[in-house]
């Protein structure tokens, strides 16, 4: 995920509607933007994460006017947040995200949202820390969590997936899709297990 | 320092939990306590960067692009270059005591309407409750005095624990600093704090915690 083409976690080549980055990855746009305050990487950001953003919070139930204004904020508080982006630490998608998922519960939800800025908090005495990045440069033979993710059943897969758009219960789900409540939960219930017997997690030692 | 079990039904738990922070699914009792539990364990804190890099795997694969209107991008440009946008400063309160606790905690702390102190429990105990916009679930902190053991209890739901300070130990383990305990109707037990710092933890729970046995009169201190 360092660049997103050469090293997708998934090998794809990815479709970048932003056109030219002058080879540049994500995450140095965005570095640069925090840093540097630079429109240009910012303008290049926006044309491949904007309309992503938008159909990240039309999934969580926002019509598009609504998804509009909220994608518009959320790329506003990219610009303004960017400079505690540490590139060491996420791929600017984990990053872009985190700040997408806070603006939906804030909108969407009407509720307080108490992050974690994991790029802010001081080491600890008992971290081994290692940013996933890290690991992955280490380990480019070992399986990622999202290659975790794909080798799930697809109907296992989708229900991870699902959990990240939606803020729907378990019961929710089931109504919707017509599965037995006990089916939907045995399904997360497996799939979080391969999940965090992923080789990525294994590392750190899972409980 | 880290999440400590002896099952899987918790290490399902737990791990459900930590993906259910990262997607933003929580309600507001627990997200504060796996925030804070984040903020005291690197273990933890790895843990969600991974589950949080696949919220962003998810929004460049499954996110098909949807065009923003027209003047979107101008429309920001010109907000980046006339506000200075400052978010408003978070008003944060002390632990009773001077507890470091971490940040989450003190934000909501912050946001109390109500006076913050310890209350008197019953002997060796002590207690505060705080109230959280989500009516779901129960949150409160409970500091206990050396070696006392908590009478036998049973949970309605789920209970999870953050050790903030001290340690404690029960039939499943010894938990200290940064420790996530969770529990839930299947379990019983009587945890017994540290014999040299006794045991300050936060507690969330979806039904206030039941004593069993002998300790049944309890039932009516912990409703205080």
């Amino acid at each position: 995920m360092t660049t997103k083409h050469d090293n997708d976690p998934l090998g794809n080549t990815g479709d970048n509607s932003a056109g030219d980055t002058d080879g540049r990855t994500f995450e140095e746009l965005l570095y640069d933007v925090g840093q540097n305050k630079n429109k240009q990487s910012f303008i290049e950001l926006f044309h491949y994460f904007g309309p992503r953003i938008k159909s990240f919070l039309m999934k969580g139930g926002a019509n598009e006017a609504l998804a509009d204004e909220l994608a518009q904020e959320t790329m506003l508080n990219i610009w303004n947040k960017a400079e505690s982006y540490d590139p060491a630490k996420a791929a600017a998608s984990t990053w872009i995200f985190t700040i997408a998922r806070n603006k939906r519960i804030d909108a969407l939800r009407k509720k307080k949202f108490y992050s974690v800025d994991l790029d802010q908090l001081p080491d600890l005495e008992d971290d081994t820390y290692r940013s996933p990045m890290a690991e992955m440069a280490d380990t480019q033979e070992s399986e990622t969590i999202a290659e975790a993710l794909e080798s799930l059943p697809p109907e296992q897969a989708d229900l991870i997936k699902r959990s990240f758009f939606e803020d729907k219960t378990h019961q929710e789900i089931a109504d919707e899709t017509g599965l037995p409540l006990g089916t939907v939960k045995s399904r997360i219930r497996i799939a979080l297990k391969r999940l965090r017997n992923s080789a990525a997690i294994k590392e750190l030692g899972a409980t | 320092m880290t999440f400590q079990s002896k099952d899987n039904i918790s290490d399902d738990l737990y791990h459900a939990l930590l993906l259910d922070y990262a997607a933003g699914r929580l309600d507001e009792a627990k997200n504060l306590i796996i925030a804070a539990h984040i903020s005291m364990s690197g273990k933890a804190r790895r843990y969600i960067e991974h589950y949080e890099s696949l919220g962003g795997y998810v929004l460049e694969q499954d996110c098909t692009p949807v065009s923003l209107c027209e003047s979107a991008l101008d429309s920001i440009l010109e907000k980046i270059d006339t506000l200075e946008s400052k978010e408003p400063p978070i008003q944060k309160a002390a632990f009773p005591g001077g507890l470091d606790v971490p940040a989450p905690l003190q934000e909501c702390l912050g946001a109390q309407r109500g006076k913050i102190g310890w209350k008197f429990m019953y002997p060796g105990f002590k207690t505060f409750k705080v109230e959280l916009d989500c009516k779901t679930a129960h949150t409160r902190f409970l500091k206990v005095a050396p070696s006392r053991q908590t009478p036998h209890h049973t949970h309605g739901g789920m209970e999870i624990t953050l050790i903030l300070d001290g340690a404690y130990e029960d039939e499943f383990g010894r938990y200290q600093r940064g420790d996530l305990i969770i529990k839930d109707e299947n379990h019983t037990h009587s945890p017994q704090s540290c014999p040299q710092y006794g045991c300050t933890c936060m507690i969330v729970s979806d039904t206030p915690i039941k004593f069993t046995g002998l300790s049944k009169l309890l039932n009516f201190f912990v409703r205080i």
